[in-house]
């Protein structure tokens, strides 16, 4: 236990590090897209002068060095900074969507797994079967279709035509269903596929031929001996999809008109309000790092040889 | 395929002994392969003895490994017995439910794998992959009581401190440590049969000795019957009662092991016998089977060994009829038409030539000279790569190599044999010594300058598969080299040319890629390779050891026929010590980083001073069985880690004369007032027992 605990510290450590070093790159790309102040004084434009009260009073004119350790030394005492185009503190706006993008991302992976693992090792247990066969079709068809494309159809069927759901919004279980199937249908294929080949290769160990030669049923050397070395690379791949569907729900948000965090994001960079779409990105890659360690832990539980190295 | 009626009716008609615990019966297994259909066994009967130990020997591809895999209901998915008949006392395993036929296994039958690592499951503990097993078949079996089992079995393998170790993974297992526990899961339920495919074939010669010895003790506890699947025919002599060869997917002869080693009555055993090297005495040159197996997806008419043998000649019969396994005498089957005949010697080479390559008769210009050696590798931990330790692979070592002479460098894996060999040719750098290659001083050279001495220092690797690149082909390979060294263009095809020549390949090869090659052939490929540029030294790093007993045969016949003609030096890596004996002039015998004991090669095999080369001499099964019982010397314990090496002698630890002095002083590598050769050893002298 105590190495796995040391193993922790080290990877925690890590994540820090590596979130301090995106933060750093994320201010200074938006410093490269250039100034929102025109696009902040609207279509007719202002005088000069109050081009300049608002440089001033955003901290704009300050040297770009100085403008990010302002914004360090306030992200440190937990101030992710104001909207420019809310003038309200980006934590709220924040923490007010993100139990709804959530919710979504969450029920979709859930969903995903749900559906992937039983069929990716089936497909692996009996390859060329016709569930195998039938698999492969279907995870190459949901994996070419565009979501909002999907999500649009859907829409047009299900909330349009059968009225059997709201087409947007929020509020009920119902507002969900649309939404997770779309993104549900963005994790499966390649989940599926990728715990079939990780089941397929596990099958042909010698370590599997050593526990059929024990005597013991199939099924306990699938369960026991099979499944959990087969995980081990499928975790990885569940962990990338969860930081995937913090982010990635953007455009589904935004097709169902769902108000998550992805809609935010969406807005603030349409309007260049740098100070949200810094801090949505950076929780975003804070979710990814949060995720990955997470991940390391479960392998260090999972496999028993990554706890020496 | 029909398979021919094979006529072993068994011991009990001749010898009126015991019912087989174990009977197969015309058995065939196909493969479906994306070349298409292949029969991997054709027609393979036998019987199994309650208490003897069966050899099953043969090369790759022999079937050896599929018969077993068959019988144990283990075939990959692609593979499928199509015919013949498994049974075990009264029950046809065959016509068997998979459960049903499946809960015999790691009951009455047991297994043990080639690879102890790979065999075992990595993430489940040592002790929860035994109690599984005894769970499974002994129902009433509490948790706790499996458990004290457990501990109690890996006790009887001989892993110290059971109680802990069960709760240990795989990897914090050392190879030998593996295999012990591999045994422990395979004698847990006192099993009637114990099959062993290759058991120690991963394994080094001195725990190859300790596991060998283990199989026999837990043979003579359980009173259970064995199968030894092995390509090794010492192993098959030390061990086994009778031996059954196989060739091309049939049993080609079979008998009591005296009788098969004796008088084999089949030339597939006869040559197999004389291609082998042997430690314990020196040949002039080895028989070579000429050619390579036949395909298995062609079955030509015949018999199959026909195209290689070197009794058939031109005999028409051979040629179109398959010869039916047939009885010569009690207990003793055979496959050829001519099985009663005496079979004539193999060619082996004039007695003159013998001494030329064999002879001691060695110039003794230097060539290469390697003074104080070390080479070491650094632990480094976390991201920061900080060192945390030292690797000692090679600790200071003194060799000289002269013009045409082979130097052996002997021993098992982690002595630094390999790196050694690397570190000549400056694959690795060396952390401090010297490297003189004829009297120049080449260890501080940068890369330019060392590329010129690199076209005088060659290499060959182990592995033939991996060492070549797949997608030049071999004229390419081969002359690469003379490329980067700029030689005149027009002249390399004609250079190629003559270098697949000098190694037995054809001049068309050379527009075809390694992968049409068999494994013989590519190391052919490779040796070409590294003499183009017409070397001084060539490193050989187990050049041999991937290849089959056969062709390894054909290798060291022409790495010494080159020696002869080109005159160059050889360094030659390796760990089978028979090989070594036979290739080498002189051989150096090195443990934990240091050389121990070297010299003349006949001195150090007929008169070894040092207490690791006995134990390593002694441990080397011999295919004689008239060789009688020799002493073994069965080392306890481990190499100790590189990282750590023990105070004074490095041996000490392992050794059977270890005294106090032993830990505090290293011993050098000198002359004793008596010996011709250098030990490095306290109390240096013959062992007690005499070897032989």
């Amino acid at each position: 236990m105590g190495e796995i605990l040391g193993i922790v510290g080290r990877r925690v450590v890590a994540t820090v590090a590596t979130l301090f070093g995106l933060i750093i790159v994320l201010f200074h790309l938006l410093f490269l897209l250039g100034s929102p102040i025109n696009l902040m004084m609207g279509e007719d434009g202002g005088t000069q002068e109050q081009a300049d009260a608002i440089r001033e009073r955003l901290g704009l004119d300050q040297p770009i060095w100085q403008q990010f350790l302002t914004y360090m030394g306030n992200l440190l005492t937990g101030d992710l900074g104001e909207s420019w185009r809310y003038e309200r503190p980006v934590l709220d706006m924040i923490t007010e969507r993100l139990p709804a993008t959530l919710t979504l991302g969450l029920l979709a992976l859930l969903l995903g797994v749900l559906i992937a693992l039983p069929l990716g090792l089936l497909a692996a247990v009996k390859p060329g079967s016709w569930l195998d066969n039938l698999s492969r079709v279907g995870a190459v068809t949901a994996n070419s279709l565009p979501n909002f494309w999907l999500a649009i159809m859907l829409i047009i069927v299900f909330a349009v035509q059968l009225g059997w759901v709201p087409a947007t919004g929020r509020g009920t279980w119902q507002h969900l269903v649309l939404p997770v199937i779309v993104l549900a249908t963005g994790v499966v294929p390649m989940l599926m596929r990728i715990t079939r080949a990780a089941m397929l290769e596990v099958l042909n160990k010698d370590y599997v031929r050593t526990a059929r030669s024990k005597g013991l049923p199939e099924r306990t050397v699938l369960r026991r001996h099979a499944l959990r070395n087969a995980m081990i690379p499928v975790t990885t791949v569940i962990a990338l999809r969860v930081g995937d569907l913090v982010a990635g729900t953007v455009i589904v948000e935004a097709v169902f008109a769902y108000p998550g965090v992805g809609r935010v994001l969406a807005e603030a960079m349409a309007f260049r309000d740098y100070p949200v779409v810094l801090a949505t990105v950076t929780l975003t890659a804070a979710s990814v790092l949060l995720v990955t360690l997470i991940t390391d832990i479960i392998y260090t539980v999972l496999d028993p040889r990554v706890r020496i190295s | 395929m029909v398979a021919e009626p094979v006529s072993i009716t068994g011991r009990e008609k001749n010898r009126g002994g015991p019912e087989p615990v174990l009977s197969v019966r015309d058995l065939v297994t196909r493969f479906d392969t994306r070349y298409g259909r292949l029969t991997a066994v054709r027609g393979v009967s036998f019987d199994l003895y309650p208490g003897e130990t069966l050899g099953v020997v043969g090369e790759s591809g022999s079937g050896k490994s599929v018969t077993m895999m068959s019988v144990l209901g283990l075939l990959p998915p692609n593979g499928r017995v199509v015919g013949g008949q498994v049974r075990l006392g009264d029950r046809d395993l065959l016509s068997m439910r998979t459960n049903a036929r499946r809960s015999l296994q790691g009951k009455e039958i047991a297994t043990i794998f080639q690879d102890p690592m790979s065999s075992l499951n990595p993430v489940l503990s040592i002790g929860a992959q035994i109690v599984e097993s005894l769970r499974f078949h002994q129902q009433g079996l509490g948790r706790k009581a499996a458990r004290q089992r457990a501990a109690e079995l890996l006790r009887i393998v001989g892993v110290p401190n059971p109680e802990q170790r069960l709760d240990e993974y795989p990897h914090q297992y050392s190879g030998g440590m593996r295999q012990r526990a591999m045994i422990a899961m395979a004698l847990a339920n006192d099993p009637r049969i114990l099959i062993a495919d290759e058991p120690t074939t991963a394994l080094d010669v001195t725990t190859q000795a300790q596991i060998l010895g283990l199989l026999k003790d837990a043979k003579a506890r359980t009173g259970a019957a064995a199968i030894i699947v092995t390509h090794d025919l010492g192993v098959v002599a030390e061990t086994a009662d009778r031996v059954m060869v196989m060739y091309a997917g049939r049993v080609v002869e079979v008998g009591d092991v005296e009788q098969v080693f004796r008088h084999p009555r089949h030339p597939y055993t006869h040559a197999l016998l004389a291609s082998s090297p042997r430690v314990d005495e020196r040949m002039d040159k080895l028989a070579q089977i000429q050619g390579r197996p036949p395909d298995p997806l062609e079955t030509p008419p015949g018999c199959p060994f026909q195209p290689r043998c070197h009794q058939a000649g031109s005999r028409e019969i051979c040629r179109t009829e398959l010869p039916p396994l047939q009885q010569i005498e009690p207990a003793h089957w055979s496959a050829c038409h001519f099985a009663a005949e005496r079979f004539a010697d193999l060619a082996t080479r004039p007695a003159a030539e013998v001494q030329a390559a064999g002879g001691r008769a060695v110039a003794q210009d230097e060539v290469l000279r390697i003074e104080g050696l070390k080479v070491h590798f650094p632990i480094v931990r976390g991201v920061l790569r900080r060192p945390v330790g030292t690797i000692r692979a090679v600790d200071g070592i003194d060799l000289v190599l002269h013009r045409a002479e082979t130097l052996g460098i002997v021993g098992e894996s982690g002595c630094g044999k390999t790196t050694t060999g690397r570190a000549i040719v400056r694959l690795v750098d060396p952390t401090e010594g010297r490297v003189v290659f004829k009297g120049e001083d080449v260890t501080g050279y940068d890369r330019d300058r060392l590329r010129s001495v690199r076209r005088s220092l060659q290499i060959v690797f182990q592995d033939p598969y991996s060492s070549l690149d797949p997608r030049m082909k071999v004229g390419a390979l081969v002359g690469e080299a003379l490329r980067i060294h700029g030689a005149p263009r027009p002249s390399h095809r004609d250079r190629v040319r003559r270098v697949l020549d000098l190694v037995g390949l054809r001049a068309e090869d050379a527009d075809r890629y390694p992968h049409e090659f068999s494994g013989g052939q590519r190391q052919r490929i490779a040796v070409a390779r590294s003499i183009i540029l017409d070397p001084d030294v060539l490193v050989l790093d187990e050049p041999v050891s991937a290849l089959d007993v056969s062709v390894q045969a054909q290798t060291i016949n022409l790495l010494m026929d080159l020696q002869r003609e080109l005159n160059m030096a050889f360094v030659f890596v390796a760990h089978d010590l028979a090989v070594v004996r036979h290739i080498s002039h002189r051989v150096a015998v090195m443990y934990l980083g240091k050389v121990v004991e070297a010299g003349d090669n006949n001195a150090v095999y007929e008169n070894p001073l040092h207490p690791y080369t006995q134990a390593l001499l002694s441990a080397v099964p011999v295919a004689d069985v008239d060789a009688g019982e020799r002493p073994r010397i069965v080392l306890s314990g481990e190499v100790p880690s590189a990282a750590n090496p023990p105070s004074g002698c490095r041996f000490r630890t392992r050794c059977f004369k270890a005294q106090s002095i032993c830990a505090e002083q290293e011993p050098p590598l000198v002359y004793t007032p008596t010996s011709e050769h250098t030990v490095a050893c306290h109390f240096p002298g013959p062992h007690p027992i005499p070897m032989r």
